[in-house]
């Protein structure tokens, strides 16, 4: 009875915020759709630095595409509650409001892990990317380290999304920034030394150099690259759980939250 | 006289800096454009910059088109507007051609940028070597802009799911225009699409104006010659589109 409560719960915010309620639509959007991205990124970056570097660039927008996935996924759940009127109502509810994140975050978690794996395939299949057997414990440790990084700063940025009136302003910003500094498409070497320290303590640039190790692009270190992404996830957790910490008890002692926006 | 008045309320509208929705498009995205390709010419010695500097711009005039002329009818159509237009004292086809006049001239907005930003921030050349005659490229690509603008915007108030598909189409376009990638260098198939498209001609006009190319005149009259083809057909569809909400007060006959 706990567990059907618990998965009940995740259901009904599937069905409330989810938008791609119609396997049409979900095969568009989260198939055809990341084809797409990778395919232009793959002919931009072909056409300017050569055919050479299309496997380090979809590999690239692999990552990049599943963590661009989930910050949506997690904002528009956030946006979604905001909209309705429900966001005060998680934290009136007598569950803590971080384990009402929690079973609402499995739903984005499972749809960027998809959207991880359709990647790879699509890599392997459409751009004849071999798929490195022989690294696949490596590769099983990314999923669970990015995936982990990922969350914990999609529900940061989620929460810090509410300060703004528009929320896809901020959020195109993002990800376009994410796009130019976490070495998505040119190696992050290349960014001027200020840059560099940026990119090196935002989610996804460890993941995708360690990725691009275990595809044998270039020659890094895995397990670092994947330590210093779990490190980096680890802090943007705590730092999320301050903030909705912080969140609920302020919207206790108002009784409202951002009910001016 | 109402025409200008429309226009200029478009223009005002969309360049505003409480429209958030477009700031992106128009400020932020060939900032992400050109921070890519100032990086990776870096990795390669000897590639050809200008054209992707240009590249950049034609992506941010494509994005902003798409999203704005495509969404301007349906727009209208959600906030149950449309009836009104019908009842205006303008016809359809002027409030349409105003507005994909208006989105095109603000997607050169958006070229102008990307070439003050490649320049002056980035220090990329932008490598234009007869201002005159790439003015005149860029008018022509502005008129298939707009007659392209026109149709999104019939097709998306048409067929209400494809505002689902915008993004979907967004890159498709880009890459069968050639944009990054020569047409001639396409399969069969897409480069017979690519042929009828209007901007695929007014692109590879831009271009070969930028390399001084002696077909760049034949481009350009092939590219105002196919775009005149679209506007002719696109007048056609408005006005049977205006009939039919005349008399159905819908458009769910379309």
């Amino acid at each position: 009875m706990i567990l059907l409560n618990k998965f009940g719960f995740t259901y009904l915010s599937y069905k409330a915020l989810y938008s791609f309620q119609t396997l049409r639509l979900f095969i568009l959007f989260r198939i055809l759709d990341p084809f797409m991205h990778y395919l232009f990124f793959a002919t931009l970056v072909s056409a300017i630095a050569g055919p050479d570097y299309l496997s380090y660039v979809v590999l690239g927008n692999v990552v990049f595409y599943t963590g661009r996935t989930m910050m949506i996924n997690f904002m528009s759940m956030f946006r979604g509650e905001r909209q309705y009127g429900t966001l005060e109502l998680n934290i009136a509810s007598p569950t803590s409001t971080f384990v009402i994140i929690s079973r609402k975050a499995i739903v984005p978690l499972l749809d960027g892990l998809f959207v991880l794996i359709v990647g790879l395939i699509i890599a392997r299949l459409l751009f004849g990317i071999e798929l490195p057997v022989e690294q696949f414990g490596y590769l099983l440790l990314l999923f669970v380290v990015t995936m982990f990084s990922l969350l914990s700063f999609s529900l940061l940025f989620a929460c810090v999304s509410l300060l703004f009136s528009n929320v896809n302003l901020f959020l195109n910003f993002m990800i376009a920034s994410f796009q130019v500094f976490c070495g998505v498409n040119f190696s992050v070497s290349l960014l001027p030394g200020p840059m560099e320290a940026v990119a090196r303590v935002l989610p996804l640039t460890n993941s995708i150099e360690a990725i691009r190790s275990i595809y044998q692009l270039e020659n890094n270190a895995i397990r670092p690259l994947l330590l210093n992404e779990l490190m980096v996830g680890a802090a943007y957790f705590i730092i999320a759980l301050i903030l909705v910490n912080v969140m609920e008890r302020l919207a206790r002692r108002q009784g409202a939250l951002f009910k001016n926006v | 006289m109402n025409f200008f008045f429309l226009l200029v309320r478009e223009l005002k509208y969309f360049t505003n800096f409480q429209n958030k929705m477009y700031q992106f498009l128009l400020f932020f995205q060939p900032l992400m454009f050109l921070a890519i390709v100032y990086f990776l010419q870096q990795m390669r010695g000897g590639v050809n910059v200008e054209k992707f500097v240009v590249a950049s711009a034609l992506i941010s005039m494509w994005s902003y088109v798409l999203y704005s002329s495509g969404s301007a009818l349906i727009a209208q159509k959600w906030s149950d507007t449309l009836k009104l237009l019908i009842a205006a004292p303008v016809s359809l086809f002027q409030v349409i051609l105003t507005k994909a006049i208006s989105n095109a001239f603000i997607a050169l907005l958006s070229m102008i940028l990307s070439f003050v930003y490649a320049r002056f921030i980035f220090q990329l050349p932008v490598g234009i070597q007869d201002y005159g005659l790439f003015f005149l490229s860029v008018l022509v690509l502005l008129f298939s802009l707009s007659v392209v603008g026109m149709i999104l915007a019939i097709v998306f108030v048409a067929f209400q799911n494809v505002f689902d598909y915008q993004n979907l189409i967004l890159i498709p376009v880009l890459l069968i225009c050639g944009v990054f990638v020569p047409v001639d260098s396409l399969p069969w198939v897409f480069r017979a699409i690519a042929f009828v498209i209007p901007m695929t001609w007014g692109i590879q006009g831009v271009y070969e104006t930028l390399a001084l190319s002696p077909q760049m005149f034949t481009t350009m009259g092939i590219a105002l010659l196919i775009s005149v083809v679209y506007f002719l057909l696109s007048v056609l569809i408005i006005k049977r589109m205006e009939m039919v909400l005349r008399n159905h007060g819908s458009l769910g006959a379309i």
